[in-house]
């Protein structure tokens, strides 16, 4: 069983791939992309705010795979199980951002922190459905019994994830409809601009990747510790029986 | 920049948040290679 997710040169190489991404973008969302006609320069957070909700889905997309492929017999591995506890707190944290770069967005745009609209109490939800799965992956039990209801939990939970994005066209919302993404997929955003979004995707999507390595390894390392640890308790107590 | 204070907040929390995880989980891989490989 491997206790890494990918070679340590493929992780660095990512690590640094990231890093400089995020670089470019920070230069291109704070200075180079112009400001909104309307929205003026509180569109900046719009490029960190839009790839966290992009990776939060695909985060939670993973734990559903990850999920999926334990809970079938056929391909079921640690691996997933890992995969699934990993990418799950990396989608807790960027769901967390999304809330709190969109509630600083509203602020000025808005008027409001905060309003009781389809996207954003939907997405609230979805922070605590998956804090309440990294709450149950806390809970002792053995590995099996652990992985199976964490899987089951990860697959309800993900419902949530296509009522998150549907939610600006089933119900009338505050929230605008999807920028590029909409129902005609007609994409509202040109040149610089979309370029930069389009750049921060691409950069948080490449640390997604290096997040979910990094976290991997130590989930793999915290397991390899805790049976250790049983096995040891276990050679004591024998030998605290053998006369 | 209009509205500098929501703008810069928002960049600097997300550097903060993002760069501290990273921080976090690197400095417990190295406790647990530490521990499972002692010199």
């Amino acid at each position: 069983m491997s206790d890494r997710l990918l070679k340590p040169a493929v992780s660095k190489t990512l690590g640094w791939l990231s890093l400089g991404s995020l670089i470019v973008l920070a230069l291109f969302g704070l200075w180079g992309a112009p400001p909104d006609a309307v929205q003026s320069d509180a569109q900046r957070l719009m490029y960190l705010h839009v790839p966290a909700a992009w990776i939060a889905y695909l985060a939670f997309g993973v734990t559903a795979l990850g999920s999926a492929l334990w809970l079938w017999p056929r391909t079921r591995a640690t691996v997933w199980d890992r995969v699934a506890g990993a990418s799950a707190e990396l989608g807790v944290i960027f769901t967390a951002l999304t809330l709190v770069l969109g509630s600083l967005w509203g602020r000025p745009v808005w008027g409001v922190w905060w309003a009781w609209d389809a996207r954003l109490v939907t997405t609230a939800v979805l922070f605590f459905l998956y804090l309440g799965y990294l709450a149950l992956r806390r809970i002792p039990a053995s590995p099996d019994a652990r992985a199976k209801r964490c899987a089951i939990a990860a697959l309800i939970a993900f419902v949530d994830v296509p009522i998150v994005h549907f939610s600006v066209n089933w119900w009338r919302t505050l929230h605008q409809q999807g920028t590029v993404f909409n129902e005609r997929l007609d994409a509202k955003i040109h040149g610089v601009m979309a370029f930069t979004l389009w750049f921060g995707v691409l950069a948080f999507t490449l640390l997604y990747a290096f997040l979910l390595d990094r976290r991997y390894r130590l989930l793999a390392l915290d397991e390899d510790r805790e049976e250790r640890e049983v096995e040891q308790a276990i050679a004591e107590r024998v030998g605290a029986l053998t006369p | 920049m209009n509205f500098a204070e929501y703008v810069i907040t928002g960049w600097v929390l997300t550097g903060v948040v993002l760069g501290g995880y990273w921080l976090w989980i690197e400095q417990r891989i190295r406790r647990a290679e530490r521990v499972r490989d002692p010199e």
